[in-house]
């Protein structure tokens, strides 16, 4: 018997199940075809939803929309963000400055004299600063905002001084005292420094840059005075060293160098101060880390865009800046990709 | 066997196969559907957001760029053509649109058959824009996402629908990843320093060591809307890192400002 029909009959009607199957079977992953109605249902959902978005973003404080520049490319930032980043770099600045100062003099010179007796003598005392040196710590700063511009108030602290001085006396006697002889002594003593606390005062003026916003600083310089202010401990070397050296007088001479006061003198020079001028460039500019590029990065090529920036303008708590282009992208000579 | 029998048999055996294949209206409807169905998505879930008043923090940085822009960006980049399949395509122009929290993208293009390359169409790739990252190097960055493709000549009811239907068949299927490929990555011109450096000066007998104040951001919301693509970005600075003292001893002569 020839078997051949009755295989293909067989594959025939295989086939034909297998047709009516994928052709009615439930699509489990693809699910049925939608028709041109149910397409149509969710055309009209979208547009629905899409004027409920509308109407709710009408309100929404947070996206100032209607009140946003035209302009084809525009960033804006949070005055609560430029404060933010204003804080952080005026204080991270400010406390990287530090104060170093070295081979400054200072000098008093005079005569001590006595009723009847007269002058005893002459002395001159020089105070050398070997080293100092300080740390300026920032405090809280306060910024305002007015139109285009912050203004700052920071509380800086002279602080965590410390370093060396010399001090030189030279005594020439005079009158009774001159048979005592002239006198020459130096020692050094270590000192910290007397804190003190200065406001740096400014404003910073916003500007868009190379399109992006700058805040360029116009902080005045700060003037400080660095004051020594040695311990007790130190004081009180300086005079045993003093008594060392009047343990080898007559009481006459012991007498007439008793006259001479010579840790009042010394802190009269110290009081002083030694002037150092916190420099305006401290802060020059901070930049706000968002920047509007004036061209894009193909695979090929970069491709310049005909760009012309916008000022600054401020709508309630956000500072816009951006560009317009022109009519059309120019095509820039190919260069190395990015 | 006789050669009915084998024309039954190829029949049958091909017939399910055949069956698989939707026929291109179909396969258009169902993409569109799906493209709707996820746009309505987005919209419920972005309605959702405002009136949760989750949808925007006051305190991210918004960059915004308009359907011009982003044409004019992506216009740099075309034309750009490659064979797929039978088919080379070239694709043209594109026109782009964000409304209603919804971007939309349309890459005009022609298709030519390689076979018989006087058999060319006009077919459109609808879609629209992927994710936007940053990337390393501070960059918007996102690409075009092709979901369906539209050959308008078919409801003009023009000749040679064999070919037309073929472009269909051969295009709408698992070939709209190599149209996606395409068409370059876009570049939104907006950058995000990672890092804002200041190099430290020296002047008179005050010191400003360097130091670095880094910035973290990130997309945190897109909303294409009124005609522009808004970009929220999360984005942090600080805290203020000192620069090893060394560092700032070789740079102290520098600039003093922080860009």
């Amino acid at each position: 018997m020839n078997r051949a029909p009755w295989i293909v009959a067989a594959l025939v009607v295989l086939g034909a199940g297998g047709l009516a199957y994928v052709a009615l079977r439930p699509d489990a992953t693809r699910g049925p075809v939608p028709t041109r109605e149910q397409i149509q249902a969710l055309v009209s959902e979208r547009d629905s939803l899409r004027d409920e978005l509308n109407a709710l973003l009408a309100d929404h404080v947070g996206l100032d929309v209607a009140r946003a520049q035209p302009a084809n490319i525009l960033v804006g930032v949070p005055t609560s963000f430029a404060g933010d980043l204003v804080h952080q770099m005026v204080t991270g600045l400010f406390s990287e400055v530090r104060v170093h100062l070295t081979g400054i003099e200072t000098s008093a010179e005079g005569t001590v004299t006595v009723p009847i007796a007269g002058n005893l003598g002459r002395y001159s005392v020089f105070v050398e600063v070997k080293e100092v040196r300080a740390v300026l710590r920032p405090g809280q700063p306060e910024l305002q905002f007015g139109g285009d511009r912050i203004g700052v108030r920071l509380p800086v602290t002279l602080t965590q001084g410390e370093g060396t001085a010399a001090i030189d006396v030279r005594w020439q006697s005079r009158g009774l005292a001159s048979v005592c002889g002239d006198l020459d002594f130096s020692t050094v003593i270590s000192s910290g420094v007397q804190p003190a606390t200065h406001n740096v005062a400014g404003e910073l003026q916003l500007a868009v840059v190379d399109e992006t916003l700058v805040a360029s600083a116009a902080l005045a310089p700060m003037a400080t005075r660095v004051v020594l202010q040695p311990t007790e401990q130190t004081w009180r070397a300086l005079d045993a060293a003093l008594e060392e050296i009047r343990r080898d007088l007559s009481t006459m001479c012991v007498a007439a160098i008793n006259r001479l006061n010579t840790r009042g003198i010394v802190e009269g020079l110290i009081d002083r101060g030694f002037p150092v001028n916190v420099p305006a460039q401290v802060i020059e500019h901070v930049t706000v880390p968002a920047r509007v590029e004036t061209s894009v990065a193909l695979p090929d090529r970069n491709v310049t865009l005909e760009a012309r920036p916008m000022n600054v303008s401020i709508t309630g708590d956000m500072l816009w800046y951006g560009v317009t282009l022109g009519a059309a992208a120019e095509a820039a000579p190919t260069t190395p990709s990015r | 066997m006789s050669r009915a029998s084998c024309l039954v048999l190829a029949c049958a055996l091909v017939a399910p196969a055949l069956a698989c294949r939707e026929d291109p209206a179909a396969r258009r409807q169902r993409a569109e559907a799906q493209v709707l169905d996820r746009q309505n998505r987005n919209l419920r879930e972005l309605i959702a957001a405002t009136r949760e008043q989750r949808l925007l923090s006051p305190e991210w940085i918004v960059a915004a760029v308009d359907e011009a822009a982003v044409e004019a960006i992506l216009g740099a980049s075309l034309p750009q053509q490659a064979v797929i399949g039978r088919f080379r395509v070239l694709v043209e122009s594109a026109d782009v649109s964000f409304q209603g929290g919804t971007s939309l993208v349309a890459l005009q293009a022609q298709v030519s058959d390689e076979r018989s390359p006087d058999r060319r169409a006009s077919v459109l790739f609808q879609g629209g824009l992927d994710d936007i990252t940053i990337s390393p190097d501070g960059h918007l960055e996102t690409r075009v996402l092709v979901d369906y493709v539209e050959v308008p000549e078919i409801q003009a009811a023009r000749v040679d629908a064999g070919f037309l239907g073929a472009v269909v068949n051969e295009l709408a299927g698992r070939s709209l990843d190599a149209v996606q490929r395409l068409v370059p990555p876009i570049s939104i011109p907006v950058r995000f320093e990672r890092n804002l450096a200041f190099d430290g000066r020296s002047e008179g007998r005050v010191q400003v060591d360097a130091g670095d104040l880094p910035v973290v951001a990130s997309v945190a919301r897109v909303l294409p809307l009124s005609g522009r693509l808004w970009i929220f970005v999360d984005a942090t600075v600080g805290p203020w890192q000192a620069r090893p003292a060394q560092a700032s001893t070789t740079t102290a002569s520098a600039q003093g400002g922080a860009r």
